[in-house]
């Protein structure tokens, strides 16, 4: 059994983390209360096996990311029956419109990128260099690194347009 | 917006995000809890009910097996009764599947990669038993008549004459919305597999 309050803290310490990764990963708020909670449900079912293995951070991005691709494939949503919404509805309260408008701007645009690319950019954005993203996605750094240069040119090409 | 002004708003929100607390421990429980529940009650009720339904219609066809006096009811009972079989399978099969993504094990590469895989027979599958679906409209007809206690030799030909027609047009239909629905995920998906081979 895996041990509760351990597990607790870990996702306090990191319930900012993961409500951003729901917001690139979803398509609206009910969507993205399905996707925290499966990912705090793989979190879980894989605690015992991530102690003492790797680092909190790699493990945590690492379940987060892969539950997000595998929450793609769901064709039908269930509604969460947790009451999320103090967690998904109220976390980004406007309090400064512009950064409000900076930051819609900012989701919008890493959503016209495809998975791969979303993965990577989240990464590289919460500041992860290239070996850490490596070990947590499974590609080289050095293709990391070009990969991130592509998205780099398509994200001026964008503001081109 | 730039990767570097990105950059900054990213950091703004995470400042932001970073003060905030809004998970109780009895939330975080409840959802790894209410998650557990929802998995097992969603494992497979509509395919089950499904399976069950085609599979009962194949036996109730096959246990019938002698009143069908022709070849041609018994071709097509036959047809009927294996196409009762394989559809419930081929869609089990597209599910198992999908649930198959080792998340705890794999990296996002190979995720993606299984993702990718999954998508693609979800398709074809769904591809398959459309095809499937066809024939068995044609080829339940006559046995469903002949079980529902008609006297069928052979179809007569004034029912074939409304009831091709009618299962074309509705065969076009349907394959044409679903192709359409079909082909922006097809072309994602070989986008993605390009890129995955990079």
């Amino acid at each position: 059994m895996p041990n509760e309050r351990d597990f607790i803290r870990i996702i306090k310490e990191n319930e900012g983390i993961i409500f951003k990764i729901t917001i690139v990963y979803s398509r609206d708020a009910d969507d993205q209360k399905d996707l925290y909670q499966e990912i705090v449900y793989q979190l879980w079912k894989s605690f015992d096996s991530f102690r003492n293995e790797s680092k909190v951070s790699t493990w945590l991005y690492s379940i987060a990311l892969n539950t997000s691709i595998a929450h793609l494939e769901k064709e039908k949503r269930t509604v969460s029956k947790v009451p999320l919404d103090r967690v998904i509805l109220e976390r980004m309260e406007p309090d400064d419109p512009l950064m409000e408008e900076r930051i819609s701007l900012l989701y919008a645009q890493i959503k016209t990128l495809n998975a791969i690319e979303k993965g990577l950019i989240l990464l590289h954005l919460e500041g992860k260099n290239y070996n850490e993203i490596a070990a947590i996605t499974g590609f080289t750094a050095t293709n990391v690194g070009t990969r991130l240069g592509r998205i780099r040119q398509k994200l001026r090409d964008q503001v081109k347009k | 917006m730039e990767l570097e002004e990105m950059q900054k708003a990213w950091a703004e929100m995470s400042a932001k995000l970073g003060k905030q607390e809004k998970l109780t421990d009895k939330l975080i429980m409840d959802m790894t809890a209410q998650k557990y529940k929802s998995r097992l009650r969603s494992l497979t009720i509509p395919e089950t009910i499904g399976s069950v339904l085609s599979l009962v219609g194949s036996g109730w066809i096959l246990w019938n097996f002698n009143t069908y006096d022709s070849l041609y009811l018994q071709v097509s009972a036959a047809l009927s009764a294996i196409i009762l079989i394989v559809l419930p399978a081929l869609s089990m099969r597209a599910l198992y599947g999908m649930r198959a993504l080792k998340i705890g094990e794999d990296n996002y590469r190979q995720i993606l990669d299984g993702h990718v895989k999954n998508r693609r027979r979800f398709i074809n599958s769904q591809k398959m038993g459309m095809y499937l679906g066809f024939i068995l409209l044609v080829v339940m007809l006559p046995v469903t008549l002949k079980l529902m206690g008609g006297k069928v030799t052979h179809m007569p030909a004034r029912t074939w004459f409304w009831y091709l027609p009618t299962a074309f047009v509705f065969f076009f239909l349907f394959t044409r919305f679903v192709y359409r629905c079909y082909h922006r995920t097809t072309v994602y998906l070989d986008n993605l597999v390009k890129e995955l081979e990079d």
